[in-house]
């Protein structure tokens, strides 16, 4: 590891190879639109996928009423009925939601839209374990088994689910194996890459979006973006300092 | 007498096993000798669940209460917890419920496989059983089950023990056609729901494995905080058949678990030559929509 431009141009090409920066969003990109795609198959107001991520469900994608509060709001399932649909790989269909007291304070509490019905299936892996929830609010008049065509799309999504939930755990491998490598060269990007690994924030898959969309601009105006962040990125430095 | 004796055949050896279960069933077989006085009375039924809300209205007291949490200690084990709890989610009240409608007299055990911890479901579901079957448990419901291969054979082990114990393990299949372990167990009593709002008015299925079919769409159960909430899916009319099985183990104790099928089978409304039931069921289920 001979320099540290040397090092970055390595973890790109490794970020690259892997679709590691990109693939989440395609992933969640493609959640998306399969929401879509069953809310309009259900004629329901919303439906939504929410990922298990431990002991909690992450809302990854969501289409209808409330869907852009639903989305990134985490949960614990240790109640609820997706809650409950999560534990028990039972799909489960309330039709008078708001008779359950808890169930609609919290989803008027995070989405101001409480539904008059809900059917929560799970998304299921090859083995049988359930690695997250779909979710459709106020399905509609529509042709077809509900519960099969709710349970189809679940599939679909158990594989897009996967990628997200890789990522999630890929991120802070790679920067934590990073930082050994260059420990003995290289101490304080090694320290950087130490501490990113231990706290990823928030906005990484964001910041991953932006840095994607600029990566796709002609060759001109990628180099007129590089050379305004790398200044942004000089102030913030220096601004930290000054603090 | 022989001098050998092969493996498991000392039975049928000398006096014999003793008199064959016998039931002398009646002709026609009527739903007043199945049911008796259609209370359950004594009759332990277990619901491994959420937790069952004891006080609901639609439940009253719950007689026994266990917790089924991960072991601070082992990974591998878990502790069962003794005492009141609260229902997580509202499930398990409302199969309470459903039973104690049908079989106002019964002890209910609340056996809580979903506690706080986190541990998988299926692993806490299989010990929560095993309590049951350890326990005088002579009813249980189970409306949940696992599509995780895995367990498969700790379940096949379970119900085959449950089987030999008399103790009648009501199993709902999945809500989705993907594996329902231990649903589809012949040893169980494997149910799914069909319309209507009279519980007696259940369905025998020659056609496995979803052996017996019972109310389950758009009911209003029991739900947690007093509450009721309109609901459909098999785990409830896993609790109708629960609830009819623990009238039946009521009025014939030391029933065993093909004899409890043949009678239920007997009042199935597509039964060959099945008799009308000529007294009200339970408290008809309330249906809407």
């Amino acid at each position: 590891m001979s320099s540290r431009a040397d090092l970055l141009r390595r973890l790109a090409a490794v970020a690259d190879d892997l679709g590691a920066i990109e693939s989440p969003l395609q992933a969640r990109r493609q959640l998306q639109v399969l929401c879509r795609a069953a809310r309009l198959a259900l004629d329901s107001a919303s439906v939504s996928v929410a990922r298990l991520d431990g002991d909690t469900l992450v809302y990854e994608a969501a289409d209808g009423e409330g869907d852009e509060a639903i989305v990134d709001t985490r949960l614990p399932i240790s109640r609820g009925i997706a809650g409950y649909v999560a534990r028990t790989c039972q799909a489960l269909i309330i039709e008078h939601v708001a008779g359950d007291p808890r169930f609609a304070r919290d989803i008027a509490e995070r989405v101001g839209y409480v539904p008059d019905s809900l059917l929560a299936t799970p998304i299921v892996d090859e083995r049988g374990d359930v690695m997250g929830v779909l979710s459709v609010l106020d399905r509609g008049q529509h042709t077809g088994d509900t519960l099969a065509i709710a349970s189809a799309f679940a599939d679909q999504a158990s594989f897009l689910l996967p990628h997200i939930d890789l990522t999630v755990r890929l991120a802070p491998v790679l920067f934590a194996a990073l930082a050994d490598a260059i420990e003995q060269s290289d101490h304080d990007l090694a320290g950087a890459l130490r501490r990113q690994a231990t706290r990823l924030p928030d906005d990484t898959l964001e910041l991953a979006a932006v840095l994607a969309a600029l990566r796709s601009l002609n060759p001109a105006a990628r180099a007129s973006a590089v050379r305004l962040l790398s200044e942004f990125a000089d102030f913030a430095t220096t601004v930290r300092r000054r603090r | 007498m022989s001098d050998i004796v092969p493996a498991w055949a000392e039975p049928f050896f000398g006096r014999g096993p003793g008199p064959a279960p016998s039931l002398n069933l009646p002709t026609p077989l009527v739903s007043e000798w199945a049911f008796g006085d259609r209370t359950g009375r004594g009759v332990r039924v277990g619901v491994i669940d959420s937790g069952i809300e004891s006080g609901h209205p639609l439940v009253g007291d719950v007689q026994q209460a266990i917790a089924v949490e991960d072991s601070e200690e082992d990974e591998d084990a878990v502790e069962f917890v003794e005492g009141p709890h609260e229902d997580l989610y509202g499930h398990g009240t409302a199969c309470a419920g459903i039973i104690r409608g049908l079989a106002p007299l019964v002890e209910l055990v609340s056996v809580r496989v979903l506690g706080p911890d986190l541990k998988g479901s299926a692993f806490s579901f299989a010990h929560g059983l095993d309590w049951c079957i350890e326990h005088g448990v002579n009813v249980v419901n189970l409306s949940l089950s696992t599509a995780n291969e895995d367990y498969a054979e700790a379940f096949y082990e379970l119900i085959d023990q449950a089987s030999y114990r008399n103790v009648m393990i009501v199993s709902a299949m999945n809500n989705e056609r993907k594996r329902s372990i231990p649903s589809e167990f012949s040893g169980v009593f494997s149910v799914a729901c069909c319309e209507g709002a009279e519980p007696d008015r259940f369905f025998s299925n020659p056609q496995a494995p979803a052996e017996w079919g019972a109310i389950g769409v758009n009911l209003e159960v029991a739900w947690c905080g007093g509450a009721t909430i309109v609901a459909t899916g098999n785990s409830f009319a896993a609790a109708v058949i629960a609830g009819h099985l623990a009238r039946i183990v009521g009025a014939h104790p030391g029933i065993t678990p093909w004899q409890a099928k043949t009678v239920l089978a007997a009042l199935a409304v597509n039964a060959t030559g099945a008799a009308p039931a000529t007294t009200p069921g339970g408290r008809p289920a309330r249906r809407r929509r």
